[in-house]
């Protein structure tokens, strides 16, 4: 079976009416042909909580632990949308959004967090389109 | 109608243009002007200017080597002074600058936007991205002081990408694009060498298009593009270097000493990191994506920029910026433009990952480009340098989204919404409308009137005709030597050189020398004192003859509070020595009588060298009748030369490390590795060879270092007890720790001058055993019987060195006795002397000498110590003096009163200190009495603060101490504890305090108040006679940086002394051949030995000024032939 986007999965899922048992063996189905990119995920999601408990080290790796935060976020945006130009930059353009409600109810911690992230996002979606449209060129 | 517009459209963009750089015009209140912080404006333009175009700044203290500073000339002073001259009264001068500024930089944009999209139909995205480009948060902190070098590089920004832009895309060549990006350098370089940062968006820039366009190039063309590059930076360069030449040539001859300054000033790449840091500190991505994360909005409340932190309109207008900027590549259609806005959008991602800086996530890169990237250190401000970058690309990218989604909408008149969407644009940035933000902290702003007396000044100072140098008081606060005025000045300069060109000598920055910081500090202290003697030379030797007193200094200002200029006032109205010359408003000039006649040229014969450091300039002043040197100023060779009658030495006092200086607390560092890891056995195998190695004092400071590493570790191990053997852990450390102690143990007494590593051996000891002492309560060690025998183990070997310590030490009261260090080979029949402005004085002002004395290891002596301080029987092969007074006068005298503080009310005994002066130490000793009252010291000084926007000062209601002691509980216990004042301060009062209802004198007993001193033991041989008669002397004043000096009748070797500030760059020349022998003299000025003999000339010449003569001439010329090549051009393609 070919790999499929975890988006178009649950576009799938949704246009079919019969939601009844084959839903989640497709959705068993879907976790076990991309189970690397859920065990990556698994990883960075857990990665942080293994290092607050580690003796010695908690304190120096404070800044990595940071940084496992957004890039949990990125991956897992990346995952979902695919290393495409539009969905992530329009993505990005939707993150916005969400950075101008988190510093209204004044949430500056995670807005700074899923800041980085939307500025990796927009970095990657931003040489994908210069690939794409200088390969655009030649043709 | 709109074939009309299409005709006219360019004119009538441009006609906007030139309305919209009317805005300026609203920020200026009759009668105001912007001068202070960093804005660079003159008071008198023309008389600033007439300055700044040497590179020898003779105004300010001593003189300034200004040869870095010439590329700033066309900005700073250039344009105001151009203005000035052609008429327009000097408080309308600014008004036109600002416009001009203004509507270049909206302009430089235009031509850019008007580049990308020539179509007459894409009129909103030229007119948006200019507005968003010359309306935006970052200039405005500029525009608030008129900083002309940051309108310059907002000018250069877009005209230099536009011509990079024109040659990637192959439609300029390359010798062509040479020329037109160094003419436009020369015009808007934004400040020579100085400004190099300001056009790190520009670096940024070019960097961007060089690679985005390699890249997008068909590979078949890459080399040649490549090729192309290469050939321009090339061109560009060799162009550059004769085009700018009029400051790069002085600036290059003045690298060394230049470097030194600078390096010094940033405190090196460490300082430049940390400085990084600190901008960065609200630089995240999430602050950069909306244009705000300046350092200096946040935590202000007052401050203009607040509302677009806190407003909720603003706050989404904020966020509406990078939702419009990031939507440009999904809206865009067409190929062409979409590489112009993949490249915008390339170019504001790299802007932000520069303008964050050193903040997270990226943070690290960027300190790592400081450390090993030759010179990136001068964008240690980063956010400030960079954000232009992104500035630039959001404007083209938001006009341009903006331009799309309004020719999405299917409706007649949309350029209604186009004038709504600039007006939305224009509303956002609200605060260039407005005439209230140059407030700085208020009562401080940019924006100030200044007072008509200041105007008189400098009539008065411009006709004086005379160029002796002007003392100005009150001294400006030592920590932070910003110059604040009543009337709102607020400035990190003085502001006497705006305004005359005559000599002032105040504390500032620019006061580079450690032996010109001494000679100024020295004639402040001369005066605090009524020493008029020693103030009369020392400002005879800094060629002073007038002294000032400026009353309206915001004395108060709580950041940088300065003495009450009413003290200096009272100094002056002795009317034996100072004679009142001029007087308006809140200035005043005396003339110092029997102040200096001399010239600020002359000839001496004879010459006393000082052998010791600068801090002896108050001992050297006794007696001194010549010049004299400071023998570490000077090489060797040259010394053999001078003409030395007299030579001086003063002996430190070794003990006095004791008392004066308060002991650097030990900080514990986290330990990363620690006892229990596999790493630790590395980890004591390095610490081990480093000890090896040491030797001497160095061995017990390592000692002292490994001790607390140990320390560190067993905190480390207490933090995670729970999940390691902390018992075992521990113990492995305290095993070292006691051999370390024991060591140290082992060095004491082995140096009896060492008092330095005595004093630092107490405070780890103190520190280290309270540490242990508190370890008692920690429950794995109580539970573990082994871990509690070796605690207990260090713990006695540390009390052995603490009995070993008071052993050496003694009880002495270091205080009233005093060891120097008088070991001198030179000394040969030279005298010792005691400095008599040192010595302590009793209630009667008169001094106190000391009762007895001690040489080496003789039994201590009475004292014979005669009238001119000289210290008798002291034989020359002395090591060591120990002088022993019986006691320092006690200032306590109690008085009872009850105080109520914020929580509670206490009763306490009290001493106002008589003749309290802010810059003398105090020490205050008691004994405890009772062991069961509380007892606390409070010291409150007295003294008002100035109320500012920042600043509220505390409330009267309740007694509000300014320090707070806690004396030892146990009976008998001797506690001791030192306090000195602010320069504001009017007096001071020690309070001895217990709780309400319980008489103080019960719980301290033996109150003492002294006051700390450090009396002055010094050498001085007898002077010999000169045996060269002197020439005649004249001179002339060329200008600032040249003067021609005749001499006659030389019959003999003689010291020419130049009273300007000592620079390597002063020259003087006798018949075209320079003198060698340059040295300093007086600490300060220029001197050469010269042995010519009869009559000559000699011209006294600033070297870097013939290099500015010389590079002006090379500019010119390239200009000339620059110019020339593109008329040629042109008319060729006609």
């Amino acid at each position: 079976m070919k790999k499929i986007k975890l988006k178009q999965h649950f576009h799938e899922i949704r246009k079919n009416k019969d939601i009844d048992i084959r839903m989640w063996s497709r959705v068993v189905t879907f976790a076990k042909k991309n189970r690397y990119k859920l065990y990556l995920l698994l990883f960075l999601y857990l990665l942080p909580v293994i290092l607050l408990r580690v003796p010695y080290v908690n304190v120096r790796l404070a800044p990595v632990i940071e940084y496992t935060n957004f890039i949990f976020y990125y991956v897992f945006i990346v995952v979902f949308f695919g290393f495409r130009e539009k969905p992530l930059f329009k993505v990005s353009v939707v993150g916005f959004v969400v950075l101008c409600i988190l510093v209204l109810l004044k949430k500056e911690m995670l807005a700074d967090q899923l800041a980085n992230t939307v500025f990796f996002l927009l970095i990657t979606a931003t040489i994908i389109a210069i690939v794409k449209n200088k390969n655009g060129s030649k043709k | 109608m709109k074939s009309l517009f299409v005709k006219y459209s360019a004119f009538l963009e441009i006609l906007t243009l030139v309305l919209l750089s009317l805005v300026p015009l609203l920020w200026f209140k009759s009668g105001q002007v912007v001068v202070g912080l960093d804005s660079g404006y003159a008071v008198d333009y023309l008389k600033y200017f007439d300055q700044r175009i040497y590179t020898w700044f003779a105004s300010q203290n001593f003189g300034v080597d200004f040869s870095a500073e010439v590329g700033v000339l066309p900005f700073n002073s250039g344009v105001p002074a151009l203005v000035s001259r052609l008429g327009v009264p000097t408080l309308n001068v600014q008004q036109v600058v600002f416009v001009f500024w203004f509507f270049l930089i909206l302009l430089s944009m235009y031509l850019f936007t008007r580049y990308l999209f020539p179509e007459p139909s894409k009129w909103f995205i030229r007119i948006s991205a200019c507005i968003l480009y010359a309306f935006n948060l970052h200039l405005y902190s500029f525009w608030l002081q008129g900083e002309q070098t940051i309108l310059s590089s907002y000018v250069i920004f877009p005209l230099f990408t536009l011509f990079l832009l024109k040659f990637a895309q192959k439609k300029e060549g390359i010798l062509k694009t040479a020329v037109i990006l160094n003419i436009i350098y020369l015009f808007f370089g934004s400040g020579g060498v100085r400004g190099v940062p300001l056009i790190g968006p520009v670096i940024l820039t070019g960097f961007v298009i060089f690679l985005y366009y390699f890249y997008v190039n068909y590979n078949a063309e890459k080399l040649n593009y490549l090729k192309r590059f290469v050939f321009l930076f090339f061109v560009f360069i060799f162009i550059f270097i004769f085009l700018e030449a009029y400051y790069i040539f002085p600036f290059l001859a003045s690298f060394s000493h230049e470097f030194y300054s600078q390096v010094t000033i940033a405190g090196g790449i460490d300082g430049a990191i940390s400085w990084s840091k600190f901008i960065s500190t609200h630089a995240s991505y999430l602050n950069l994506f909306r244009l705000h994360g300046d350092n200096n909005w946040y935590d202000k409340p007052f401050l203009w920029a607040w509302n677009y932190l806190t407003n909720p309109v603003l706050v989404i207008g904020g966020f509406a910026l990078p939702v419009l900027a990031f939507l440009a590549p999904l809206l865009v259609r067409d190929r062409k433009e979409k590489v112009i806005i993949l490249f915008l959008v390339i170019l504001a991602l790299v802007g932000m990952i520069m303008t964050a800086g050193a903040h997270a996530p990226l943070g690290s890169f960027y300190t790592f480009l400081m450390k090993f990237i030759p010179g990136f250190a001068t964008f240690r401000s980063a956010w400030y340098k960079f954000i232009p970058v992104i500035i630039f690309s959001y404007s083209i990218l938001v006009g341009y989204s903006l331009s799309i989604l309004i020719s999405k909408i299917k409706m007649n008149g949309r350029w209604i919404i186009s004038i709504v969407a600039i007006i939305a644009l224009l509303s956002y940035h609200y605060v260039y409308f407005t005439s209230d933000n140059f407030v700085y902290n208020k009562p401080f702003s940019t924006m100030v009137k200044i007072p008509d007396y200041i105007y008189d000044f400098a009539q008065y100072e411009n006709s004086r005709p005379d160029d002796f140098r002007t003392l100005v008081t009150p001294h400006s606060n030592l920590g932070f030597t910003i110059k604040t005025f009543k009337w709102g000045y607020y400035g990190s300069y003085p502001i006497y050189p705006l305004i005359t060109d005559k000599g002032f000598v105040q504390y500032d920055s620019y006061l580079f020398n450690d032996s010109e910081n001494a000679l100024v500090a020295s004639l402040y202290q001369n005066l605090r004192e009524n020493d008029f003697e020693s103030f009369i030379k020392t400002a005879r030797i800094s060629h002073i003859r007038y002294v000032m007193v400026v009353k309206d200094v915001a004395k108060d200002y709580n950041f940088a509070p300065t003495e009450d200029p009413a003290s200096y006032e009272k100094i002056f109205s002795n009317k034996r020595f100072f004679r009142k010359t001029w007087s308006s408003g809140e200035w005043q000039i005396y003339e110092i009588i029997g102040g200096d006649t001399s010239k600020k040229i002359e000839v001496e014969n004879k010459i006393t060298v000082d052998n010791s450091d600068y801090s002896s300039v108050d001992s050297l002043f006794e007696g001194l009748t010549t010049s004299f040197i400071f023998k570490s100023q000077i090489d060797a060779a040259t010394y053999d030369k001078l003409p030395v009658v007299s030579s001086f030495t003063e002996y430190p006092c070794v003990s006095c490390v004791l008392t004066s200086s308060a002991p650097i607390s030990p900080v514990l560092e986290y330990s990363q590795i620690n006892p229990g890891s596999i790493l630790y056995k590395l980890k004591l195998s390095r610490d081990a060879t480093l000890l090896s190695k040491t030797v001497g004092s160095t061995e017990t400071d390592a000692l002292l270092g490994m001790s607390l590493k140990r320390l560190s570790e067993i905190e480390a191990v207490k933090s995670v007890a729970a999940q390691v053997d902390a018992a075992r852990d521990t113990e492995q450390a305290l095993i070292l720790l006691n051999n370390y102690w024991k060591r140290i143990g082992l060095k004491i007494g082995t140096d009896d001058t060492d008092f330095q590593s005595l004093q630092k051996i107490s405070t780890y000891l103190d520190f280290e055993i309270l540490k242990f002492k508190d370890m008692y309560e920690t429950g794995y060690v109580r539970e573990s019987g082994s871990l509690t025998a070796s605690l207990s183990k260090v713990l006695s070997q540390m009390r052995k060195v603490d009995e070993k310590l008071k052993s050496t030490l003694g009880d002495t009261d270091w205080n009233s006795q005093f060891i120097y260090n008088i070991q001198d080979e030179n000394r040969k029949d030279a005298k010792i002397f005691i400095n008599k402005n040192s010595l302590p004085v009793d209630a009667q002002g008169n001094s106190i000498y000391p009762e007895f004395y001690q040489i080496d290891e003789e039994a201590s002596v009475a004292a014979r110590i005669q009238s001119d301080g000289e210290i008798m029987g002291v034989s020359p092969q002395a090591k060591k003096l120990k002088l022993i007074f019986n006691s320092m006068p006690n200032l306590a005298e109690l008085s009872y009163k009850q105080v109520s503080l914020i929580n509670t009310e206490q009763s306490c005994q009290y001493v106002s200190i008589k003749n309290y002066s802010w810059n003398k130490k105090y020490i205050i000793s008691v004994t405890s009495k009772s062991d069961s009252i509380p007892k606390t010291i409070y010291i409150k000084r007295d003294y008002q603060l100035l109320k500012t926007e920042e600043f509220t000062p505390p409330s009267q209601e309740f007694f509000n101490p300014d320090l707070t002691f806690s004396p030892s509980n146990p009976i008998s216990d001797v506690s001791t504890f030192q306090f000195s004042g602010q320069p504001n301060d009017s007096g001071a009062s020690v309070y001895f305090c217990t709780a309400v209802g319980q008489d103080p004198l019960l719980a301290f007993s033996n109150i003492t108040l002294t006051e700390l001193i450090h009396p002055l033991i010094y050498s001085k041989t007898n002077e010999i006679k000169s045996e060269h008669s002197l020439p005649q002397v004249a001179f002339t004043r060329v200008n600032p940086a040249y003067y021609k000096v005749s001499i006659k009748n030389a019959s003999g070797p003689y010291i020419l002394n130049f009273k300007e500030a000592y620079s390597p760059n002063w020259q003087a020349i006798i018949s075209g051949k320079e003198l060698p022998n340059h040295f300093r003299i007086n600490g300060y000025g220029n001197a050469w030995i010269i042995n010519d003999k009869g009559d000559y000339a000699i011209e006294i010449k600033f070297y870097t000024q013939s290099m500015f003569y010389i590079g002006l001439v090379t500019s010119a010329g390239m200009f000339i032939l620059l110019v020339g090549y593109l008329i040629i051009t042109r008319l060729r393609k006609k």
